[in-house]
């Protein structure tokens, strides 16, 4: 089991208890789940890279334990 | 993290169907790893590093089941060799008895006959397979009536040739038979003949008549119209009989059979040969003080190139005292020299030659064929064959003489005319100026250049007309040779256009003003009121106008023919072509012209190009165009004087 830090640098920052082996759409359900924002509208990413695809895992994008991702606002485009 | 939010968290995770996290109080260890391994199994790199040992096992384990199973094959092996070696042979042995041998007398002697016999049929094939290998060399024999596809001309040079199968289909000229031909030589023909196809020959050579051929009517067709002419000659058995026309590229007199053996192909023994060999000749270096013996060159060579020698001619006496008697010596010799004509030179070749006939009534093919060719080289030469001594006239012969009586008439007159010139009151050469008295009187009034050229023409002034003018520009190609018939007619046609044109008008105006006054006599306009005459004059204008513009149209029509030309000019004045032309606007256009560099090649050349139009042709002093090679030997020679041709 890791833990994700979830943080959108704007005063919110989550902690978030996951498996690597998560696909990134379900982590994004936990994240929603601990934001208060609709899943489909949670875009995360590692500071300063791409956005997460939704059908890889967190092991994909080498998420680790104590990683911290960056939130931003998920416009669909 | 807390154990409450981690329940609550899986409480999610369990409603979306995944696997729960694990909760840090309740010790749920034994289900955490057996989903984990049928999930995704090699996924991580743990899972990974624990599947390579497993791999490694796998691995010494097929190694060690392969070292055993061949351990097994090894020991079969062995065990079967072993097997083998101790087997008995079977069959009969060397040392085993026949049981054929054993046989008494009387039934050897019984089968004696089928032995002889076998060993008879073994005899004969043995015989026949040396007569097969006996037929199968090839001899002169085997080459009789096999065709030669080349020239025999060609097999003279004495060199080894090899000849092959001409490659053809099988059946394509079963009934002709087989060809040879020499590969090497084939490409030589093709060359020559394409070479020859190269020269542009005149279709009519009046060169190149041939007294002997049977006349045909545009022969030059006949290979077009019946196929080329293959030059074949066919091999006999020991010796060859060969058509030998076809020894020489022209037919020659007789056809004659002959046959002569292939082996005899290398040279005949020298006949004495009409000329002398070049290595015996020995040329006599001419000495300086020739110019005196110019009188006697003169008289037969055609060519008297100096006006001024006549003088020499006459006054001769005089220049002989001055330099003595050798000179006279020297000159009685050059007579003799002259002495052989060319018929006493004909006759002696002609006997020589007749000579060297006889010698040869029986020669072979290939001397004959020297022969002919040697005379085929002295193509002009009028011919004695049979012993006839008749000089044969042919068409340039009868040309030529019937040229020179006139020129030898010309030449007495001449001379004799200088004579008279000579010794203007002596009377005693009186019979002389009676003879020529006609022509002297003739001859008179010629300037002497008119008899005699000097073989070079004078150079053209432009003070002599318009004419010489373009003459001398011609001469140097300072201006082309324009088609000027073609802009003759082309101006022609203009002319006569305009012409047209300006007559219809004055017809068209004169037509216009008869009417006007017929209408003005006629007072058939004084009834009417001004503007009623305005408006019928009017109208016969316009009418008229339609006429003459339709005839006009019509004229333009057939017989306007524009002549539209395009002409460069540079900024010097100089026409240019449409290369330089394009260069020149191209320049302009893009405001940007050439380099240094070709701007100094271009000046150059119109400098080189103005030069050549300002200078002499035959300009002896500079070293230009003729002069320069001559002017170069005189330097090499120290000799002073101008070259006049």
């Amino acid at each position: 089991m890791i833990v994700v830090t979830v943080n959108d640098r704007l005063g919110t920052k989550a902690q978030i208890p996951a498996f690597a082996s998560d696909l990134v759409k379900h982590f994004k359900i936990m994240v929603a789940m601990k934001v208060g924002r609709e899943p489909h509208e949670i875009l995360l990413k590692r500071q300063g890279e791409r956005p997460f695809k939704d059908q890889l895992t967190l092991a994909d994008y080498g998420v680790s334990n104590g990683v911290q991702l960056d939130l931003e606002v998920d416009t669909g485009d | 993290m807390d154990a409450a939010s981690i329940e609550e968290i899986n409480k999610v995770r369990r409603a979306m169907g995944m696997k729960p996290l694990p909760v840090p109080g309740a010790t749920d260890a034994p289900r955490g790893p057996s989903p984990d391994k049928d999930q995704d199994i090699a996924s991580t790199l743990e899972t990974r590093e624990a599947a390579a040992y497993d791999n490694f096992r796998k691995l010494r384990e097929a190694e060690e089941a392969k070292k055993r199973r061949e351990e097994k094959a090894a020991a079969v092996k062995k065990a079967r060799d072993k097997a083998q070696r101790f087997a008995t042979l079977e069959g009969r042995g060397l040392a085993d008895l026949d049981d054929e041998d054993d046989l008494d007398a009387k039934s050897w002697l019984k089968t004696q006959k089928k032995r002889q016999k076998k060993i008879e049929a073994v005899r004969k094939l043995d015989e026949e397979k040396a007569a097969a290998d006996a037929a199968a060399q090839h001899t002169a024999d085997n080459l009789a009536g096999v065709k030669v596809a080349h020239d025999m001309a060609s097999f003279l040079d004495g060199n080894e040739q090899i000849l092959t199968l001409k490659d053809t289909g099988v059946l394509e000229n079963e009934e002709e038979g087989d060809e040879l031909e020499n590969l090497s030589l084939r490409e030589q023909e093709k060359l020559q003949e394409r070479l020859d196809l190269k020269k542009k020959k005149p279709l009519y050579d009046p060169n190149d008549i041939d007294e002997t051929a049977e006349h045909v009517i545009l022969s030059k067709y006949d290979e077009e119209i019946d196929g080329k002419k293959r030059k074949v000659f066919t091999l006999e058995g020991a010796g060859i009989s060969t058509e030998l026309a076809d020894i020489l590229d022209a037919p020659v007199q007789r056809r004659k059979r002959q046959a002569a053996g292939i082996e005899v192909l290398e040279d005949a023994p020298p006949q004495n040969p009409d000329y002398l060999d070049a290595s015996e000749v020995k040329v006599k270096k001419p000495k300086k003080k020739k110019s005196k013996t110019t009188r006697q060159r003169r008289a037969d060579d055609e060519d008297a190139l100096f006006a001024g020698d006549l003088g020499v001619t006459g006054d001769d006496q005089e220049m002989d005292v001055d330099s003595g008697a050798v000179i006279y010596t020297k000159k009685k010799k050059v007579f003799d020299d002259n002495l052989l004509d060319d018929e006493d030179l004909q006759a002696s070749l002609a006997m020589q030659r007749k000579e060297a006939l006889k010698k040869r009534k029986k020669t072979r093919p290939e001397d004959i064929a020297r022969q002919l060719r040697e005379e085929g080289s002295q193509s002009l030469e009028p011919e004695f064959l049979e012993g006839d001594k008749g000089m044969v006239i042919d068409e340039i012969s009868g040309f030529v003489d019937a040229l020179n009586p006139e020129r030898l008439e010309e030449r007495k007159a001449a001379k004799a005319k200088a004579v008279t010139e000579m010794q203007d009151e002596s009377s005693d050469d009186e019979e002389m100026a009676d003879a020529d008295t006609e022509r002297e009187s003739v001859d008179r009034d010629r300037t002497p250049h008119a008899d005699i050229s000097t073989g070079v023409e004078e150079e053209k002034l432009v003070g002599q007309g318009m004419a010489a003018t373009l003459g001398l520009l011609k001469d140097r190609h300072l201006i082309e040779d324009t088609n000027g018939s073609e802009l003759n007619e082309k101006f022609r046609q203009k002319q006569k256009f305009l012409a047209e044109l300006h007559r219809r008008m004055t017809l068209f105006d004169e037509e216009a003003r008869h009417q006007r006054e017929r209408d003005r006599a006629s007072g058939r306009l004084d009834k009417l009121s001004i503007r009623e005459r305005e408006e019928i004059s009017r109208q016969q204008n316009t009418m008229r106008e339609q006429h003459q513009s339709r005839v006009m149209d019509q004229l333009f029509r057939e017989g306007y023919r524009p002549n539209v030309e395009l002409r460069y000019v540079d900024d010097d004045g100089r026409s240019l072509d449409a290369k330089e032309a394009f260069k020149d606007l191209s320049h302009k256009f893009h405001g940007k012209g050439s380099g240094k560099g070709k701007t100094d090649k271009r000046l150059k050349r119109l400098a080189e190009e103005k030069r050549r139009m300002a200078q002499s042709m035959l300009d002896a002093s500079q070293n230009v165009g003729m002069s320069t090679a001559a002017s170069h030997q005189g330097k090499k020679r120290k000799e002073a004087g101008v070259r006049l041709a």
